[in-house]
């Protein structure tokens, strides 16, 4: 029997869907985070070197 | 050579720069096989049922919500004692991991427990001690986010981390001085084997690929946050000059 069917389906199914969205939540914020970041500091960065 | 060199934080992005990549990809693949396994590779337990699958989720994010908890704890004390500003932005940055992995576990947990023990939630020591140390890493965000100054954000910020300790100690160890609905630890040195091999293969991989998407997301993150302070010396040295 498939892990998402049977009578304690929803269970398992809504336990792997929830945990994908929490952590995937967390990854993408830390890579947005990371590449914001790393952006904004290149950019101070120039400006400091232009002046 | 001293340990404390790696405090510096232009060493701590040089060590970690060629770390941070294959690890995201070890990571990845480690908890890939772990999960996929435990879904997908094993059978119905003869009480649980299909609900066996989640322990693949459930025991090694519970296990990361309190040892996180640990590593904020053990970061705030060494910022406190040696004033090492990277230490402080290690528990910064692990701490929305840590939430993240409590809710996980909570979640989790709850929907375990409605089909096995008839109840989404009961007020027992682990699960409330649990909830409480969910409530300590969101006060703790809340907190460095509230305080403008970083030095005095870092300070207050660690001094509640440790008030949290005791919350943490507890979602640990509570099973073993009280007599509660949750089980004893599914996994246990002292205790021998508590699990079948059938199970325990995949969840020892599925716990170290946790473990190792843990280690990702917090160098990541404490780049990130060197990053933003270093971000913001530049910013003031730029308007104290003009």
């Amino acid at each position: 029997m498939s892990a998402f069917g049977g009578p304690y389906g929803f269970y398992v199914s809504v336990s792997y869907a929830a945990t994908v969205l929490i952590l995937g939540a967390v990854v993408w914020k830390t890579w947005a985070d990371a590449r914001a970041a790393r952006r904004r500091l290149e950019e101070l960065e120039r400006d400091r070197a232009a002046r | 050579m001293s340990l404390w060199r790696y405090a510096n934080p232009a060493e701590f992005m040089r060590i970690t720069g060629p770390v941070v990549g294959p690890l995201w990809v070890i990571a990845v693949g480690v908890l890939a096989l772990g999960v996929g396994w435990g879904l997908f590779g094993t059978p119905e337990d003869y009480q649980q049922g299909t609900t066996v699958k989640i322990l693949f989720i459930h025991v090694p994010s519970a296990m990361l919500a309190i040892n996180v908890y640990a590593v904020m704890a053990v970061s705030s004390v060494i910022g406190l004692v040696r004033r090492h500003h990277v230490s402080f932005l290690v528990a910064k940055a692990a701490a929305p991991i840590g939430a993240a992995f409590t809710s996980v576990a909570i979640v989790t947990g709850a929907l375990w427990g409605q089909p096995m023990w008839g109840t989404w939630w009961v007020w027992d020591a682990r699960l409330t001690a649990v909830l409480i140390m969910f409530f300590f890493y969101v006060g703790y965000m809340a907190l460095w986010a509230a305080i403008e100054e970083p030095e005095k954000a870092a300070d207050l910020s660690a001094v509640l981390c440790l008030v949290g300790v005791v919350f943490a100690f507890l979602s640990r160890y509570a099973v073993n001085f009280w007599n509660t609905l949750h089980q004893d630890s599914s996994l246990s040195v002292e205790s021998g084997q508590r699990i079948d091999d059938v199970f325990r293969t995949p969840l020892y991989i599925s716990m170290a690929g946790f473990m190792l998407l843990f280690v990702a997301l917090l160098l990541t993150r404490a780049r990130t946050e060197i990053r933003l302070r270093r971000a913001r010396a530049l910013r003031l040295s730029a308007g104290a000059g003009a």
